[in-house]
């Protein structure tokens, strides 16, 4: 039997680890923690779906970070999963429901265009993890029921601010890029400016809500 | 077979392009009722004797086989004649056979010179026996390994592939042990005849010397210095200047080239003589030498040394390759065996310094110190146990330590020139390190005068079993 | 002036107080310090990359052969992570406009100095006004241009590397951009060459440590029979790697979608065809394909220089 506290590390190369554990919730406290208190030798960490990347230092002992990694993972409070930001904050993101595929959702769902408005601006949302682009969070709301495929053929370029769903995440392009996902709206709000600090809105535990602004 | 080498397989190519044309004189011919698997003879190449062992192709020689190969070595070493032996088969059948191969490979070692030429596999105790030649030429397609592949493969998890199994490509870059590789077996026998050209028949004889017009009436080579970089660290091809340097303006006939290629080594003429060269190359790391690389000249010095070829040495080197002695590749063990092979040398030794000539190795590459008969240096010379932006670095450090401001980059630039500049090679000579500073469009008449010199160079060497090389 | 006076009174040295000596070492950025005249295919400049910066969703980046960069640094004299140029096959003409000492290594590049053959792995002095040219490299990818004082274009998250994949940092060189050098360091050079062997043209022996998901192949070990050759796909975000067919292949043993999760540089991303990616500095953070293995951190920067045509052959390292 696992507990919540179960967890594995796979190797990653020779400086860094994969921990896998059987309950994912916990994954973005878990590296707000270590952010706040890393342990020696480790270098960054990444949290992602189902996993976390622990990254080391040149020189780090492996064998030490991992049980070390492993201690931290099983100390992590439970509550962590519902407290995730440890700030509270919750960043209103104001949407023009305008996107080019919002009808095409709608149908994939089986409801009206308003019905998506309605669940997307209804939901809070949880940036699970980063990737793919800087400032891009992958934002999760398991009540949502707004989970669609992507584009079978991606756009070569998707412009800032699009907001987007696709495989059960919500997202916003940061920066104009190629992209996968369904369209649903676009967002005036500037996600991403690396001059800036903190230069993303978006980080793993940040809660997110949508609202519906006039075209 | 009588003379005619006609006939099929690679090992009988190397035959024929190795002897003067119907010159074969088989000693043990299947064709004639010999045993079969080994065809042996002798022959001229270039109008002087020369013993041959060719294999057949396949299978561990029968035992008679083996007796035919161990006569062919007897007649090699009783009549004092280069001896070329072609591989392509694995084993000798017995630990009996074999050891007779052995016992006869090293007896000749230093007496007569022995090329193996490997056109197919040469596995087993076969791989063994090779680098007990003094040069090893392999075909494209050959291959030689110790270990079993199939124990190998259970040791090591790999099922290797042919350049694991030691093909001819893996043992010209990587192990070193082919010291060339021709495309075919025709094209190995004349590299071996070539080869045998710059050698003595045995150590009693010397090198065949060609008729050339006198150097002393050539113009200076004015345009040598032309390859020549101003700047001392800037990487030019060391070959075309050894080609410049011989008869004829020939590249030399290179051993070796693509292993440890910090090191060049081979044989080229000057004056008609056979003259080994060894050269730093400084295209190549600076011109600093690797582990690989001193090995690789140490051989080739004692292989020279063995045969009573004179060795001119080219030193342009940045030094030794710095690395912790905990380092694998420390060079320190086989940088002691380059010293021994030219301090042990009693064949002319000449030396021309062509560049830099920093840290210890400039001393271990054919110093006067360690016995050099001449050592010459061209005026781009700079011969200083540290380079200049070492030395000003060293200068100047402890004013910047001293919390006093160093000098900007320019002023920086100007002192490590004006260092450089301070170590002409005409204060070597000062000290005795060099015995003249010559031009290098003259440096080709200079050599010739000194090998005429050295001509009958005579060193006794003390009684002794024989010495211990620091292997 | 006292420095030389001190100089000319040391016991044994040669003389040298002929030359005047700057009282003031130049301390501040100089804003105006190397023009471009052509940058090459790409050149981009490189520190040591921006680690630390996942929740920004920001990978590491940075030069692609760490090691070739770091002594391209000492040898000016600089710490080993300033920036540098990282030059893509040569090509990049350089004109001083004011005094700079400078090295270049990595791949094996021709170098002169106003027509003037230069040393490669060595320090060169470049004279306000002077030229300084790479020709196109023989063996290698990537050359390293140090510059003495360190490339001081302003850094971005922490770092001078442009991220090629994620837009960020400088952007890649173009002609008639001018770069700013930082002051230079107290440390002089201490060497003028530095003998390192060329990068080979040959095959590269890479070792890997298989995992996290090599679990998802049903021989993972096919990685290591046989060789790999580098496609043209080749830049700093990853190489496609290929071989004949005849070879085993990398299958999948399971066709389930993994959900993104963070990848390392030198990871071996297996799309479904069987061709693994070699993920490089600019790799995306996280990715959809199982990674077979992890290229050990210290062969990254030999699998830097592997060109496209080249072979790789990878071999296991044994350990948890």
């Amino acid at each position: 039997m696992l507990g919540v506290s179960a967890a594995r590390l796979l190797p990653a190369g020779d400086r860094a680890w994969l921990l896998e554990p059987a309950d994912p919730a916990r994954l973005a406290a878990f590296a707000r923690e270590l952010e706040r208190d890393a342990p020696a030798g480790v270098e960054d960490v990444l949290p992602a779906a189902r996993t976390a990347l622990v990254t080391l230092r040149p020189g780090a002992d492996r064998d030490e970070v991992a049980r070390e990694v492993l201690r931290r993972w099983e100390a992590l409070p439970q509550r962590a999963a519902a407290d995730q930001t440890g700030d509270g904050d919750v960043v209103t993101v104001p949407v023009r429901y305008d996107g080019e595929d919002l009808d095409e959702v709608a149908g994939l769902l089986g409801v009206s265009p308003g019905e998506v408005v309605a669940r997307h601006t209804g939901a809070t949302w949880t940036c699970a993890f980063v990737g793919f682009a800087p400032g891009f969070g992958y934002l999760r709301s398991p009540g949502a029921r707004l989970a669609v495929p992507r584009r079978a053929h991606p756009r070569t370029a998707v412009p800032a601010g699009a907001v987007a769903l696709a495989d059960g995440f919500s997202a916003v392009y940061p920066r104009r890029s190629p992209g996968g996902w369904r369209l649903i709206g676009t967002t005036a709000l500037t996600l991403w400016d690396a001059s800036a600090d903190p230069p993303a809105l978006l980080r793993p535990g940040t809660r997110v809500r949508f609202a519906q602004v006039a075209g | 077979m009588n003379g005619d080498l006609r006939g099929g397989g690679e090992a009988v190519a190397v035959l024929a392009a190795l002897f003067d044309p119907g010159s074969f004189t088989p000693l043990s011919d299947p064709a004639a009722g010999g045993p079969d698997g080994v065809l042996t003879g002798h022959g001229t190449v270039a109008g002087r004797g020369v013993c041959a062992i060719a294999q057949a192709p396949g299978a561990v020689p029968a035992p008679a086989a083996v007796d035919a190969e161990v006569r062919a070595r007897a007649l090699a070493a009783r009549t004092g004649r280069p001896l070329v032996t072609v591989h392509d088969a694995t084993g000798a059948g017995t630990a009996r056979g074999f050891g007779e191969l052995v016992r006869g490979a090293v007896a000749l070692s230093g007496v007569v010179p022995q090329v193996a030429v490997v056109t197919g596999a040469a596995d087993a105790g076969r791989a063994l026996l090779l680098p007990l030649a003094d040069v090893v030429v392999a075909t494209a397609g050959a291959r030689s390994a110790l270990a079993d592949p199939a124990a190998a493969a259970v040791v090591t998890g790999r099922e290797r592939d042919a350049a694991g199994l030691g093909g001819a490509e893996l043992h010209a870059s990587a192990t070193g042990r082919a010291a060339h590789v021709a495309a075919d077996g025709a094209a190995a026998g004349a590299f071996v005849r070539e080869l045998l050209g710059h050698l003595p028949s045995s150590n009693l004889a010397t090198p065949p010397r060609l008729p050339v017009e006198p150097v002393a009436d050539e113009q200076p080579d004015e345009d040598l210095e032309d390859l020549l970089p101003a700047d001392p660290a800037a990487p030019y091809d060391v070959r075309d200047v050894l080609a410049r340097l011989a008869d004829d303006e020939d590249a030399p006939l290179e051993l070796h080239a693509r292993y440890a290629a910090g090191a060049v080594t081979g044989f080229t003429r000057l004056d008609g003589r056979s003259l080994g060269v060894v050269a730093t190359d400084p295209a190549v790391a600076g011109g600093a030498l690797d582990a690989a690389a001193a090995a690789k000249a140490a051989r080739f010095v004692r292989f020279c040394d063995a045969f009573g070829v004179p060795v001119l040495t080219l030193v342009d080197t940045a030094g030794f390759l710095p690395a912790g002695e905990d380092d694998p590749g420390s060079p320190t063990a086989a940088a002691a065996q380059l010293l021994y092979a030219y301090a042990e040398a009693s064949v002319p030794l000449l030396t021309v310094v062509t560049g830099r000539a920093h840290g210890v190795a400039p001393f271990v590459l054919g110093s006067r110190h360690v016995g050099a008969d001449v050592v010459l240096a061209w005026p781009r010379a700079r011969l200083s146990p540290r380079d200049a932006v070492a030395e000003v670095a060293d200068e100047v450090a402890d004013e910047v330590a001293g919390g006093r401001p160093g000098p900007g980059t320019g002023e920086w630039a100007r002192l490590v020139a004006r260092r450089e500049e301070l170590a002409p090679p005409a204060a070597a000579v000062v000290v005795g390190d060099v015995d003249a500073v010559v031009e290098p469009g003259r440096t080709r008449a200079h050599l010739a005068r000194w090998l005429e010199a050295l001509e009958r160079k005579a060193v006794t060497p003390p009684a002794r079993r024989h010495g211990n090389l620091p292997l | 002036m006292s420095g030389a006076a001190a100089r000319g009174a040391r016991a044994g040295r040669v003389e040298v107080d002929a030359v005047e000596v700057d009282a003031v070492e130049v301390d501040a950025v100089e804003v105006d310090a190397v023009e471009v005249v052509a940058p090459g295919p790409l050149t981009t400049v490189q520190d040591l990359g921006r680690p630390g910066a996942f929740r920004w969703g920001v990978g590491v980046a940075g030069a692609a052969d760490r090691r070739s960069l770091t002594l391209a640094n000492r040898l000016v004299g600089n710490p080993p992570d300033h920036a540098a140029l990282e030059v893509l096959l040569g090509g990049l003409v350089l004109r001083a406009r004011t005094d700079l000492v400078l090295a270049v290594t990595g791949a094996a590049t021709p170098v002169d100095v106003d027509g003037a053959p230069a040393g490669w792995c060595s320090v060169l002095v470049l004279p306000a006004g002077s030229t300084l040219r790479l020709g196109t490299a023989t063996t290698g990818l990537r050359a390293y241009v140090a510059v003495r004082g360190g490339v001081a274009v302003p850094p971005v998250l922490g770092s001078r590397s442009r991220d090629t994949l994620a837009g960020l940092g400088p952007e890649p060189l173009a002609a008639g951009d001018v770069l700013p050098v930082g002051p230079a360091p107290a440390q002089l050079p201490r060497l003028r060459t530095a003998p390192v062997a060329a990068p080979t043209a040959g095959a590269v022996d890479l070792r890997v440590r298989l995992g996290p998901r090599a679990d998802r192949f049903t021989d993972p070990g096919a990685l290591f029979t046989g060789a790999w050759t580098v496609t043209a796909q080749c830049d700093r975000v990853g190489a496609r790697l290929t071989r004949p067919a005849g070879q085993p292949p990398l299958e999948r043993s399971t066709t389930a979608e993994l959900p993104p999760e963070g990848v390392v540089l030198g990871a071996l991303q297996v799309p479904p065809s069987g061709e693994p990616v070699l993920f490089g500095p600019d790799h995306p953070v996280t990715g959809g394909y199982p990674v077979v293995g992890v290229v050990r951190d210290a062969d990254a920067d030999l699998a830097a220089q592997v060109r496209p045509g080249q072979s790789l052959r990878f071999h296991p390292v044994v350990g948890a």
